[in-house]
């Protein structure tokens, strides 16, 4: 139990540092499927 | 199950607190080497990655490192969290302490190794990327390559390599992967002139400090309070003086001042080579691996000087040579006179261990170069890895962190 939370904050640690980082460039928070910006499976969950 | 041993044990806890001092200690080093407009990135980069691993570790990296052998490549994930990790002791790696103390040990060890590597591309790297980086590094370069080396059943500890306290685990990987980043990374803006170290004072403090938690990495390394660790910690010292005496001779002559830069990199070269040999090598052979060491990583910084991979700080020269150099010689010097449980080197009739320390090296080395470009480009794929020339301009402090280091 107690290492599943600890995992799991973690992993939403590591999620908020990309999203962080991708916004500090200027980028969308989440990446594009493709390089033209197609949107990807995170992209369309989150919309 | 063996009784745990309160000196051993003190040692070792000791031992953990000296080697976490070096990763800040690491900081001040680099930061004193690079320009004000960046120094507080600089020392953010190793603090933070004390931060990461230290999580990282207790998560999975512990497991994958030391955890039951999968066929000599990885540890298994049956220590996950810590699973197993508790106050008694693990006789496979240490029989006189809590396996929590040891695991806390190499967990410092796990610290330092990636915060090596920032040194290569200071100055530059945008810090998110720096962050994923970190955590990738340590999971698919740093943890494998400890479980091959010092893990129960991992390839090369079962080949027979010798690697005291991480020559090729901390020193081979991190030189290497410095490298690649540096390359991946392209050079910083400007002349090699105008990236002259804004504080020589802080450099050598970081130094003197990097030196003082060496004790810590090397004489704990032994495990326990023992004689093997009073050895280790005389090589540590001897190596480490030879290393700065060499460097500092070698500048006198050829760049005309004995410089304070030159002393400091001759230390921790000296400190980097005889990682790997100091509970296997005598003090006279210490001293020789110090010396060797130095004037190998002189030459190998005047050749990166003519490359154009802009390696900031030296690292590749500094810890990529200096810990192959400290591999192999560890195949020359090594001998049971010191250590038992170790093996004679070459100069003690026994070439074969020095063809183990070469296969060691050379797997160390091109796993770093393919799995570290591996990971830039999939940190490619999610951030940016440098900062835009007009930040680079400004300063990583002010546009990474929104501080500045000094006031005035």
């Amino acid at each position: 139990m107690d290492i599943s939370f600890a995992f799991g904050s973690f992993v939403v640690l590591l999620g908020a540092w990309t999203i962080a980082a991708r916004r500090r460039s200027g980028l969308h928070p989440l990446p594009a499927r493709t390089a033209a910006g197609e949107p990807g499976f995170l992209r369309r969950l989150a919309s | 199950m063996g009784a745990v041993n309160a000196g051993d044990t003190a040692w070792v806890l000791a031992s953990a607190a000296l080697v976490m001092l070096m990763t800040p200690a690491l900081g001040f080093f680099y930061g004193g080497l690079v320009r004000r407009k960046n120094v507080l990135s600089t020392l953010m980069h190793s603090f933070v990655a004390l931060c990461i691993v230290s999580v990282q570790w207790v998560l999975w990296g512990y497991t994958l490192a030391f955890g039951p052998d999968w066929h000599g490549i990885v540890g298994s994930l049956a220590w996950i969290g810590f699973a197993h990790v508790g106050a008694t002791p693990n006789a496979d790696y240490a029989a006189t302490i809590p396996h929590a103390a040891f695991a806390l040990f190499q967990m410092m060890f796990a610290v330092i190794t990636p915060a090596l590597i920032t040194g290569a591309f200071a100055e530059r790297k945008r810090f998110g990327a720096f962050v994923l980086f970190t955590v990738l590094w340590a999971t698919f370069v740093y943890d494998p390559i400890a479980h091959w080396v010092w893990g129960h059943g991992g390839w090369l500890a079962r080949l027979g390599a010798l690697d005291f306290a991480g020559g090729t685990v901390v020193h081979v990987s991190s030189g290497v992967a410095a490298l690649v980043a540096a390359w991946v990374l392209g050079p910083r803006i400007g002349k090699a002139r105008e990236h002259e170290p804004h504080d020589r004072r802080m450099m050598l403090l970081g130094a003197s400090l990097v030196w003082f938690g060496w004790f810590g990495f090397n004489a704990g390394s032994a495990l326990a309070a023992n004689g093997l660790a009073a050895i280790a910690f005389v090589n540590t010292n001897v190596a480490a003086a030879m290393g700065a005496l060499v460097w500092m001779t070698i500048a006198w002559y050829r760049d005309g001042a004995p410089n304070s830069t030159g002393a400091a990199a001759g230390a921790v070269a000296g400190l980097v080579a005889i990682t790997p040999a100091a509970g296997f090598v005598t003090p006279a052979a210490g001293i020789l691996i110090g010396g060797i060491a130095a004037a190998a990583c002189y030459a190998a910084v005047k050749l990166r000087e003519r490359m154009r991979v802009d390696d900031a700080l030296d690292v590749f020269p500094v810890h990529g040579i200096g810990g192959t150099v400290g591999a192999l010689l560890t195949g020359v010097f090594a001998t049971t006179v010191i250590n038992a449980g170790g093996a004679n080197g070459l100069a003690y009739g026994n070439p074969k261990q020095f063809a183990i320390q070469c296969v060691a090296v050379a797997a160390s080395w091109a796993y770093t170069i393919v799995v570290t470009f591996v990971i830039l480009k999939v940190v490619m794929l999610l951030v940016p890895l440098r900062v835009s020339e007009r930040e680079e301009h400004l300063g990583l402090d002010v546009t990474q962190h929104a501080e500045a280091a000094y006031v005035h």
